[in-house]
């Protein structure tokens, strides 16, 4: 079932019109008629989960917005999307712009922001023209400036453009960039629904979990939630890319398997040239890669889903984590440790510099990922890799020190033969890859 | 509260963090982003701690305590956490102890001490890049630590906005401005950053290499230069006989903070141009003479000259910038000695309006509130105040209550600095105060936005006002000042709806020939919205030096004794008579400085004691006062450098500078504080309190002033408003006068609930009188004068120290471009400056600080120096020169090179 991008092949659906034609801003008909609180219920109902990464649940989140006396509050929708390997609300943006439009307007409605933001990458340059281009369309409409629809409600949506920082993601330092300000994050607490843009409370929702309002107004929150499985509801886009046959962004169900989502022609439709598959980061570049012995089936034999807790089952000694949906598939080719090498020098690049284990930290780590990826390491370098990861998690101002720690983690948990391997065979790791790991592939029951 | 800190209970208070537990309780945790002053960053993670039922290591500066918590900071998983992120800061640049300026005083170096780190984990290359270029810093970025503490205190403590971090990830760093080299940043050098440096990163550059923290004595003491009177610490090389650094103290009124001069200007004490000996003038030269002779020569010329013209052809001047005990000295000398009150001091030049103003208004001529105050003030009314210059460390303060959310207008007819920060600049005509403000007050009444019951309750006469303010409708106000009638409502609008105001003024109010005028019109100005005598408002001038406050209440004035006590009251000179021991006190008021000097010419003026007043550089019309010197019989010059007055002096006595013997100076909201002596003064160079009493001895009246502190308690047996203040009280904190005994607190706010010292408060009605010269054909620019960051007075101590004079090595007259433009000048162009006075040839500066029409330069300089072109027109009350006001013509002499670049902000050439 598709809820978002249902209509999203429909020549021209990205203007106001034929996106009219096709059921859109009915949503936001009926949700203007309810009241602010109403439509807060229903997303709580829904068990919509928050999309940007961290899959906080969004109605619980719109129901801690402080409400201070005469203070306005905001909605910031986060695009700024810089998690190596996802591309998912650039595609949603860029085809759908009203889709996301009208989420924000009901979601400002319900949560009372007159001034609503869209900070997107800054790399999404040609999107600011999508997205403004539709913003002045609904604003002709009467969807967007005052007096929305003469229910008496205003709201303004500016786009601002970030500047090229993979940190300005993190939703602080996105506040923070939006004031005008170096992208820092901030400490936690206070929260930005108490004390967010300009001190004022402001909710922070990614593309995707604000996009996912229209669908839940339309057929409900009881209806949405029973879409997928257990505390995973409604539907998930996910960006493929790798060593597959057919990158791109799907929206699945999450009740769908792993091993089903790379093999099925309806989605990756398989490796390439029949290779074999090492090894998979299922959310984004941030959660812990998982080797193909895992990937299918959990540690406990079962198998392995499209969803929340599926992926994490295990914890991270045998699972990961959904993260952003960025799914990168590596085959057998692929070299886990320049790519951890390669993951390491984004970490070190895009770290704010605040936090000193997360900015002298992500510096080591790249410089030692170097040194054994090019034949000069030493055995005793992969403890010291492990003990600056252990050390740089749980001891930063925001999660982007986690998010450089764990694929280090893993990496080492689960291919510490293949780093052995780089600094044993210095030379030869020069010339040739190290192939799959100690284990086989696992058989694929899905005929290609 | 109790917490648990490794197994033993401590006690703890609401509001702490489990750091300020461990600290109180001498438990060392490394911190190496975290300082009192720029708060709780958790950025650096030495600090981690475990903590019971807490997820994950917990950063110690910045958690807060709860009943019964159960901290463990010596675990070896804690000890590992906090050793990788000092090891990872060891490897983040190179660490060379060996040779650094701050082994042994370095926070880094303290925690790999107590971490037990030999060496890092990690190597790395020294990239072995330094930042030279500034005159007093040296930014050494292989010891950064990127702890921030610098970014933060620059831009919300000295609210200087230089300082920020650059880049991200391991090569962030931090940068001056847009980064540039310090040196041509827009930074003040104000040393702040060095101070608040936990590494090696940030030093000081004149003291490198100098020695180690803990060869140096440290005396505390107060800084020699502006009124607001920083508390600084003297790092002293007793050896040597000389001041290796200053730092400043974390004590009000500076908290810590400096300025350029404070910190970096101290070498002057050590110059060898210092006086060292008397000088006699004999046929025409200055020659070495023994005390004795000195002495005997000064005495013979007294008894006989008096003798026989009597006691008034002998003037004396005390000094805003000697110390309370010395001002107290030559007054007392010159009432008991001579017998007559013929003594005045530099005030004169500068604030006597707002002693006269403010005690004609309220019954007390200073300032209504404190320093501290200005940070819970809603609005800040600046006028006449170029503080970012003048008083830097008062504007750190306004600066920072405006980043925290207070209101500020800024009015000037140049384009001050402080302006930059300011809500609303309003520039209106030079000396137009009186009807701008009249316009104000009219405004505010109209609007019934003033307060009707404290006018009502507390003033005298609040119906006369409300009579004679209509004359000043904005209409015509705006006209004669030049503020459009918008703007003028504007402010009117914000200053009656605000609810607290504080008015700072400085000597762009007093130094006009209406400057008596102009204060009480500040004065009616707060009586009509009823900002006094509460916290956060009141009338605060910046007294210029670093005395001038403490040199009138010493009685350094004709017209009162110490502490204010009229010399014309009969009862209080029979009981000063019996204290002093002496008889026949004059109550007839004394000259005043302008009038002492025109009395030299006709032979009225005979004998001229000056102490630490450069009087020919800084009485307006220069050639004018040469002649009147000249015409003096006898003058005696007491100062620690030759100046352009000691040239015609007589006789010539080394005194000796303010950490060369004990004293006190009093601060611009009357705070008195100590000063101490730190080095031995310069050959036989002596204070005046030993200079007059010996004087005193030959001519047969014991003054009895055995010693600085003996003669403050001289002061003090007959003191009223500071009675109660000793040596003793102020040993680590000044205190606000009044303070008439000894057990009481001090006083930071006058008038309190709108009791004013006089009872009620006295409006006075003030009338729109134009400068004494006005522009014209001949002369069609109107100059005006002031002062530099970089420089103080006359240059004998900034000239005389190292770097300042680099930086600012020679006067620039600033010109708007609007004018250079038509007139074909560019910066760096020599120009000629006259007025029907004189004229001098000075480097030419266009900026945008200056208005069409007017143009500004200082007294700093002896070689262009802006009293040749000054006016001596004066204030009709006080005797105050036009220094801010005469009329000249300016002529493009020859073409130059710029020197004046990235100026705008901190007047940097
Ligand atoms: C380093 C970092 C980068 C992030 N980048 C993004 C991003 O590009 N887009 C996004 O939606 N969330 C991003 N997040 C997550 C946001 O901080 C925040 O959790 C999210 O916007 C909340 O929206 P949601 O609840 O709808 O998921 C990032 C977090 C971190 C720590
Ligand atoms: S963890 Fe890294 S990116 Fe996040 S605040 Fe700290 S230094 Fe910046
Ligand atoms: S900054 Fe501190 S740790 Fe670094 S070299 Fe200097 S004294 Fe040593
Ligand atoms: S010296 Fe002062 S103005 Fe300059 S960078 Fe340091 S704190 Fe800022
Ligand atoms: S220069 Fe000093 S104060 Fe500034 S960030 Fe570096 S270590 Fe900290
Ligand atoms: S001192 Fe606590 S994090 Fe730096």
């Amino acid at each position: 079932m598709k809820l978002l991008l249902e209509n999203a092949h429909i020549e021209g659906i990205r203007y106001y019109e034929i996106y009219r034609k096709h059921g859109g801003y009915r949503a936001a008909e009926k949700a203007l008629k309810m009241a602010p609180d109403e439509i807060v219920e229903e997303v709580k109902k829904s068990g919509l989960r928050g999309r940007g990464g961290a899959g906080f649940p969004a109605g619980m989140k719109w129901s801690f917005l402080a409400k201070p006396e005469g203070v306005p509050r905001h909605l910031v929708c986060n695009a700024d999307e810089s998690e190596p390997g996802t591309f998912k609300d650039r595609y949603l943006m860029e085809f759908l712009p009203h889709l996301l439009i009208e989420g924000l307007l009901i979601s400002s409605f319900a949560l009372g922001s007159n001034l609503t933001f869209i900070y997107i990458r800054g790399e999404y340059a040609w999107i600011v023209d999508v997205l403004e281009q539709a913003i002045a369309e609904a604003k002709t409409n009467g969807w967007l400036g005052k007096n929305i629809q003469g229910t008496g409600f205003d709201c303004e949506i500016h786009v601002q453009r970030g500047a090229g920082a993979y940190i300005c993601g993190e939703e602080t330092a996105l506040l923070e960039s939006l004031e005008g300000k170096r992208g820092n994050p901030r400490i936690k607490p206070p929260f930005p629904a108490v004390q967010g843009l300009w001190l004022r409370p402001t909710v922070v929702n990614n593309v995707e979990t604000l996009a996912a309002v229209v669908p839940i107004m339309n057929i409900g929150g009881e209806a949405y939630s029973k879409i997928g499985v257990g505390r995973s509801t409604g539907t998930k886009l996910i960006s493929a890319c790798g060593n597959i046959n057919k990158p791109g962004v799907y929206e699945i169900e999450m009740n769908l398997s792993v091993e089903e989502f790379i093999y099925s022609d309806e989605y990756c439709s398989g490796i390439p040239k029949g290779k074999k598959l090492k090894a998979c980061i299922p959310g984004g570049s941030s959660v812990p890669i998982v080797p193909a012995n895992l990937l299918f089936k959990t540690a406990k034999g079962e198998t392995r889903y499209m969803n929340y807790e599926s992926l994490s089952d295990g914890g991270f000694a045998t699972g990961t984590m959904m993260g952003s949906g960025g799914f990168i598939v590596l085959d057998e080719d692929q070299c886990v440790v320049r790519h951890t090498m390669t993951l390491a020098r984004f970490y070190n690049h895009e770290s704010c510099g605040q936090c000193s284990p997360c900015r002298e930290g992500t510096g080591w780590m790249y410089k030692i990922l170097k040194n054994i990826e090019y034949g000069k390491g030493k055995m005793s370098d992969i403890d010291l890799l492990w003990d600056i990861q252990g050390k740089i998690e749980g001891n930063t101002i925001c999660p982007l020190g986690d998010a450089a720690a764990w694929p280090v983690a893993a990496a080492i948990r689960h291919f510490r033969d293949e780093f052995e391997w780089h600094v044993t065979h210095p030379e030869e790791a020069q010339t040739r890859n190290y192939g799959l790991a100690h284990y086989a592939e696992p058989l694929s029951t899905v005929t290609v | 509260m109790k917490i648990t800190i490794n197994n033993n209970i401590f006690e703890a208070q609401e509001n702490d963090t489990v750091l300020d537990v461990a600290r109180r309780n001498d438990i060392y945790i490394p911190t190496l982003c975290y300082h009192v002053k720029t708060g709780q960053t958790a950025k650096c993670r030495a600090c981690v701690v475990d903590v019971e039922g807490m997820r994950g290591m917990q950063t110690s500066c910045n958690l807060k305590v709860r009943d019964g918590m159960n901290v463990h900071t010596d675990t070896k998983e804690v000890q590992e956490a906090q050793k990788m992120v000092v090891d990872l800061m060891l490897a983040s640049g190179y660490h060379n102890c060996l040779a650094c300026e701050r082994s042994g005083t370095c926070e880094l170096q303290d925690a790999c001490y107590h971490l037990g780190i030999e060496k890092s984990t990690y190597k790395d290359a020294p990239t072995g890049r330094k930042d030279e270029s500034s005159e007093f810093i040296v930014i050494d970025f292989d010891k950064c630590i990127k702890c921030g503490r610098c970014v933060n205190i620059c831009n919300n403590r000295v609210v200087n906005e230089v300082l920020g971090f650059g880049y991200r990830g391991k090569e962030t760093e931090i940068m001056c401005d847009d980064d540039v080299a310090m040196g041509l940043s827009t930074c003040v050098q104000c040393g702040e950053c060095v101070q608040i440096c936990p590494t090696g990163a940030l030093t000081d550059k004149k003291s490198r290499g100098k020695g180690r923290d803990a060869q140096f004595e440290k005396v505390d003491t107060t800084c020699p230069y502006c009124g607001t009177g920083c508390q600084l610490t003297l790092h002293v090389d007793k050896a040597k006989n000389k001041v290796v650094r200053v730092t400043g103290r974390d004590e009000w009124p500076n908290n810590g903070m400096l300025c350029v001069k404070g910190r970096y200007g101290f070498e002057f004490h050590a110059s060898p141009k210092r006086l060292q000996y008397p000088l006699i003038k004999k046929n025409g030269k200055h020659e070495q003479a023994t005390w004795d002779e000195a002495l005997d020569l000064i005495t013979e010329k007294i008894k006989t000259t008096v003798g026989k013209y009597g006691p008034d052809v002998f003037s004396a001047l005390g000094s805003g910038r000697i110390t309370n005990e010395n001002n107290y000295a030559i007054q007392k000398f010159t009432r008991a000695v001579v017998k007559t009150n013929n003594i005045d001091h530099c005030a004169r030049t500068c604030h006597a309006p707002t002693v006269a103003g403010l005690a004609h208004a309220f019954g007390s001529g200073a300032a209504t509130n404190s320093v501290d105050e200005i940070l819970e003030t809603d609005l800040i009314f600046v006028i006449g105040s170029n503080m970012t210059e003048a008083h830097p460390v008062v504007s750190y303060y306004v600066k920072q209550a405006v980043k925290n959310g207070s209101r500020m207008i800024v009015c000037d007819p140049r384009r001050v600095d402080i302006a930059h920060w300011a809500n609303l600049y309003v520039p209106l005509k030079v000396g137009t105060d009186v009807p701008f403000l009249n316009g104000l007050i009219n405004e505010i009444i109209q609007n019934n936005w003033h307060n009707e019951a404290f006018m009502k309750n507390n003033t005298e006469n609040p119906e006369d006002l409300k009579e004679w303010i209509k004359e000043y409708p904005v209409e015509k106000a705006s006209e004669i000042c030049g503020v459009p009638v918008e703007q003028m409502k504007q402010v009117a609008k914000l200053l009656g709806t605000a609810e607290k105001v504080s008015v700072i003024y400085c000597l762009g109010i007093t130094e006009h020939t209406t400057g008596t005028d102009n204060v009480k019109t500040i004065a009616n100005l707060q009586m009509v919205l009823g900002h006094l005598g509460k916290r956060g408002c009141g009338v605060n001038p910046l007294r210029g030096q670093n005395n001038v406050q403490g040199a009138c209440d010493m009685g350094a004035l004709p017209n009162v004794y110490h502490n204010y006590i009229s010399v014309k009251d009969e009862k209080t000179k029979e009981k000063i008579e019996k204290h002093w021991g002496v008889s026949g006190l004059s109550l007839k008021e004394g000259y005043k400085l302008p009038t002492m000097l025109h009395k030299a010419t006709t032979g009225d003026t005979k004998i001229l004691f000056c102490v630490g007043d450069n009087t020919v550089q800084t009485e307006p019309n220069m050639a004018k006062t040469i002649q009147e010197v000249k015409a003096l019989e006898f003058l005696v010059v007491i100062d620690i450098f030759e100046n352009a007055t000691t040239d015609f002096a007589d006789v010539i006595l080394p005194d000796v500078c303010f950490n060369e013997d004990f004293g006190t100076y009093s601060n611009l909201d009357r705070r008195v504080h100590l000063l101490r002596k730190a080095v031995n003064p310069p050959g036989e160079a002596k204070p005046t309190w030993w200079i007059m009493n010996e004087l005193g001895k030959r001519l047969g009246v014991d003054l009895k002033f055995t010693s600085a502190e003996a003669t403050w308690e001289d002061m003090r047996a007959t003191g009223t408003i500071m009675g109660g203040i000793t040596y003793e009280r102020i040993q680590h904190k000044g205190l606000q006068w009044p303070c008439p005994t000894v057990t009481h607190p001090g006083t930071p706010i006058l008038h309190t609930n709108g009791k004013f010292t006089r009872g009620k408060g006295l409006f006075s009605h003030t009338q729109y009188r134009s400068q004494a010269e006005m522009p014209d054909k001949e002369y069609p620019f109107v100059l005006s004068t002031g002062r530099r960051l970089w420089h103080y007075h006359t240059g004998t101590q900034t000239r005389n120290s190292i770097g300042l004079e680099n930086i600012f090595p020679e006067e620039l007259l600033e010109i708007s471009p609007v004018d250079a433009a038509r007139m074909h000048i560019k910066s760096g162009d020599m120009v000629k400056a006259t007025s029907r006075r004189g004229e001098i040839t000075v480097k030419a500066w266009v900026t945008e600080r200056s208005p069409e029409g007017v143009v500004w330069c200082t007294f700093h300089f002896r070689e262009a120096h802006a009293n040749i072109l000054t006016n001596d027109a004066y204030d009709n009350v006080t005797e105050t020169p036009e220094y801010k006001a005469c009329a000249i013509r300016i002529e493009k002499v020859s073409e130059g090179v710029e020197t004046v670049s990235r100026g705008f902000r901190q007047a940097r050439p």
